[in-house]
């Protein structure tokens, strides 16, 4: 039985629903994520509090708003190699040991600027864990892409077109912002 | 087993049957039907209908669970079907599984297969280019395999037939490798490009940057608002299947064509098991199908068949269709039968960046870019390899964000993308040499759910594939270079044979029934109304993409067998 499998059978063992077939982003919602041991309560709040760092609400919803979190652990627990997925969760049950060594608390009650800082120095420190460095950069680069490709982002901030207009391939580059 | 009253028997006679409905089946189930025969084309798959059955074709990316993503544990239950880089999660269901249709790898060999109506023509790379004498010329020449049955003026007629009627765009570049078509607009080149193109001009005589030709609507003529198809409106979407039907495909364009004639019966779940042959009549009969719904084995007649199952499946079929005059598969007297299977090598791509034309970047999108036609070896023998390799090429500039930061500083980048520098990138696609030890055949054992024997693949790389491969990247660099682009990178890969999706032969065409199967009619020597006109009627590969070949064959062959059976010949 993989991580995966693994969360899914104790998520239905403990009642938890199972809602990771289901795209919600662009929707908050209020269905409850699977409990296990590998992710429960808090872990769900930590990483809803890593995708509100990594892409915070301004003017416009951050990414906790769009529901990115549920992205980034559908995304690791269907599409990702199991060496990924351990990382990962070994990542998440350790970042707070190594944040409140450098900062002095745990990531849940630092400020906002402190959480910033807090997860540059998880990317790049000599002493964070490779699970750590491993576990940070998946939850980026899934944190990322969530956000580009949610329904907000592609209708709204940046609107995607099905249909692109005509090529031109001799563009003034100046009418892209570009330098010549 | 089948019945055989004598009534049943009238309703399953036909007078044409096509075993495929891929990119030349359908293209023979139009000709035929056109010319009125009663035609009955088998499909091993299921019905896809055009625009109805592209479930995926207008979703946004955020409707895809994944993006676009296949999970980890299909891509782990298929690793073979993994390499495919057109399979994903908006174009899956187009895709066979590899559990599917299991088959033995005696050396790797990745076979990226699509049982449905359509076949592999809803997935397809869409490049489409002429072959030149140079390219039929090619084996008498160097030596290899054996010659050519036809020369280009043979099928010069027949490329033009199928190309107004697919739609090919491309544009008119004079040049005897790569002779011109009947074109639509051609597809436009960027500014780099036309660098490029310039470069090869002024310092490399007989090396040809052009665009792209392909079968894409750039500007759709009458016969193609016949068959409802629009124009191609750039989504590149096209493996979903395109609702404007924007590219060819026998969904799109062939079948409904043939289904308006009144003359088909389009026959899906249909697993080819055998050509059926007379052994007093010395002609094949009929088709033993077996009904994947339902497991009955049903048989079909009819005065002329064509085999275009493509090429592998082609060869499965034939060589399954056993009887007293062939015991080792219809028409293969001289035990050739699955032998000299050829494919094309991808297995060089080199990237690099470009400083200049900085004034200028791309806007919107078009449905491909560049193509440099073989330049090696083309008028005489003059490297240590024989034969040689196209080249293509694009050049973009892309709006790209800043993902360095983290908080406010990502957000801001991710939301105000900026103008990067030009990127060129070019792949090799080289002639791969027939060979004899390069094989298909049945296993005696091991068959699969439905009792089909499976297939043993027995296919590799030689001597001439690496000399290449290296050649292609010292050129590549060495072209790059002469245009200023800077920080080249070559990648040089060792994939293995099939994943290039252009496996052809088995069934080659050639003048001497000694050598070969087929006759330039693409008749089994041996049985003249069996037609092979899919990819495994290939005596060799050349470079360009093969598909318009395959078509040409086909309405020519078709045509051909129509006069013949109306001559009473066949």
């Amino acid at each position: 039985m993989n991580r995966r499998q693994a969360i899914k059978r104790t998520a239905l063992l403990s009642g938890g629903i199972v809602l990771l077939k289901n795209s919600l982003l662009g929707q908050a919602s209020s269905l409850s994520i699977p409990t296990s041991d590998a992710f429960g309560t808090k872990e769900e709040h930590l990483l809803q509090l890593i995708v509100d760092t990594l892409i915070p609400a301004t003017d416009t919803p951050g990414a906790k708003d769009l529901g990115v979190d549920r992205f980034v652990l559908l995304m690791v627990n269907d599409c990702h190699s199991e060496k990924d997925q351990t990382a990962f969760y070994e990542g998440l049950h350790t970042m707070d040991a190594f944040i409140e060594k450098h900062f002095s608390q745990s990531f849940i009650l630092c400020g906002n600027d402190t959480r910033v800082e807090a997860l540059k120095r998880l990317s790049k420190s000599p002493d964070a864990s490779p699970e750590l460095k491993a576990f940070i950069q998946i939850a980026k680069h899934r944190t990322i892409q969530g956000y580009l490709e949610s329904v907000y982002v592609m209708t709204e901030a940046l609107p995607h077109k099905m249909i692109p207009d005509p090529y031109d391939g001799y563009y003034p580059a100046s009418k892209l912002g570009g330098k010549a | 087993m089948a019945n055989t009253n004598i009534n049943s028997v009238k309703q399953r006679s036909y007078d044409a049957i096509v075993i495929g409905s891929g990119i030349s089946g359908g293209w023979a189930a139009k000709e035929l039907t056109e010319k009125g025969l009663k035609t009955l084309v088998l499909e091993r798959g299921r019905d896809v209908k055009h625009i109805v059955d592209y479930p995926t074709a207008n979703k946004m990316p955020y409707e895809f669970e994944h993006r676009g993503e296949i999970p980890q544990d299909i891509r782990k239950a298929n690793p073979i079907l993994s390499r495919a880089g057109a399979w994903n999660e908006a174009s899956d269901h187009f895709f066979v599984k590899d559990a599917e249709h299991p088959y033995i790898q005696e050396k790797p060999f990745d076979w990226i297969r699509g049982y449905q109506v359509g076949g592999r023509s809803l997935i397809w790379a869409r490049q489409t280019q002429r072959w030149s004498d140079y390219d039929f010329e090619g084996p008498a020449r160097d030596g290899y395999a054996v010659d050519w049955p036809i020369r280009y003026e043979d099928i010069a007629p027949w490329y033009s037939h199928v190309e107004k009627f697919a739609g090919i765009s491309g544009n008119r570049d004079g040049l005897k490798e790569l002779p011109d078509g009947e074109f639509l607009p051609p597809g436009p080149l960027n500014a780099v490009e036309d660098h490029f193109r310039k470069t090869l001009q002024e310092k490399f005589e007989g090396r040809h940057l052009i665009a792209a030709r392909y079968a894409h609507l750039s500007k759709p003529s009458a016969i193609h608002g016949e068959q409802g198809r629009a124009q191609c409106l750039s989504r590149k979407l096209c493996r979903r299947g395109c609702p404007l039907g924007g590219y060819f495909s026998s969904n799109s364009s062939t079948l409904p064509w043939a289904e308006r004639t009144g003359n088909l019966t389009l026959r899906p779940h249909s697993v080819a098991h055998s050509v059926i042959y007379d052994e007093k009549r010395r002609k094949a009969t009929g088709v033993r199908v077996i009904d994947s719904q339902s497991n009955e084995v049903i048989e079909f007649y009819a005065k002329i068949i064509f085999v275009n199952a493509s090429a592998l499946n082609t060869n499965l079929i034939l060589l399954n269709s056993v009887s007293g005059r062939f015991p080792n598969g219809l028409g293969n007297v001289n035990g050739l039968l699955g032998k000299f299977v050829a494919f094309h090598n991808y297995n060089t791509t080199i990237r690099a960046e470009f400083e200049g034309l900085r004034e200028f970047a791309t806007f919107g999108d078009r449905p491909g870019s560049a193509y440099i036609p073989r330049f090696r070896n083309v008028l005489r023998q003059e490297t240590d390899f024989l034969r040689g390799y196209a080249t293509g090429f694009s050049a973009e500039r892309n709006m790209s964000s800043d993902r360095s930061g983290i908080g406010h500083s990502l957000k801001e980048g991710l939301l105000n993308p900026t103008l990067s520098g030009w990127y060129v990138r070019a792949h090799m696609m080289g002639e791969t040499i027939p060979k004899e030890s390069n094989t298909v055949s049945l296993d005696l054992n091991e068959t699969d759910a439905r009792g089909m024997p499976l297939l043993r693949v027995n296919i590799d790389y030689d001597e001439n594939d690496l000399k290449m491969e290296v050649d292609s990247l010292e050129q590549l660099s060495e072209m790059f270079a002469a245009a200023g682009f800077k920080n080249i990178k070559t990648t040089h890969k060792r994939q293995a044979p099939g994943i290039d999706i252009h496996e052809m032969g088995g069934v080659r065409m050639g003048k001497d029934p000694k050598t070969s199967l087929l006759n330039k009619w693409n008749q089994l020597h041996a049985c003249k109304n069996v037609f092979v006109t899919d990819g495994a009627c290939m005596t060799s590969t050349s470079t360009q993409n093969p598909s318009l070949t395959y078509m040409a064959l086909t309405v020519r062959a078709a045509n051909h067998a129509v006069e013949e059976l109306r001559k009473g010949n066949v």
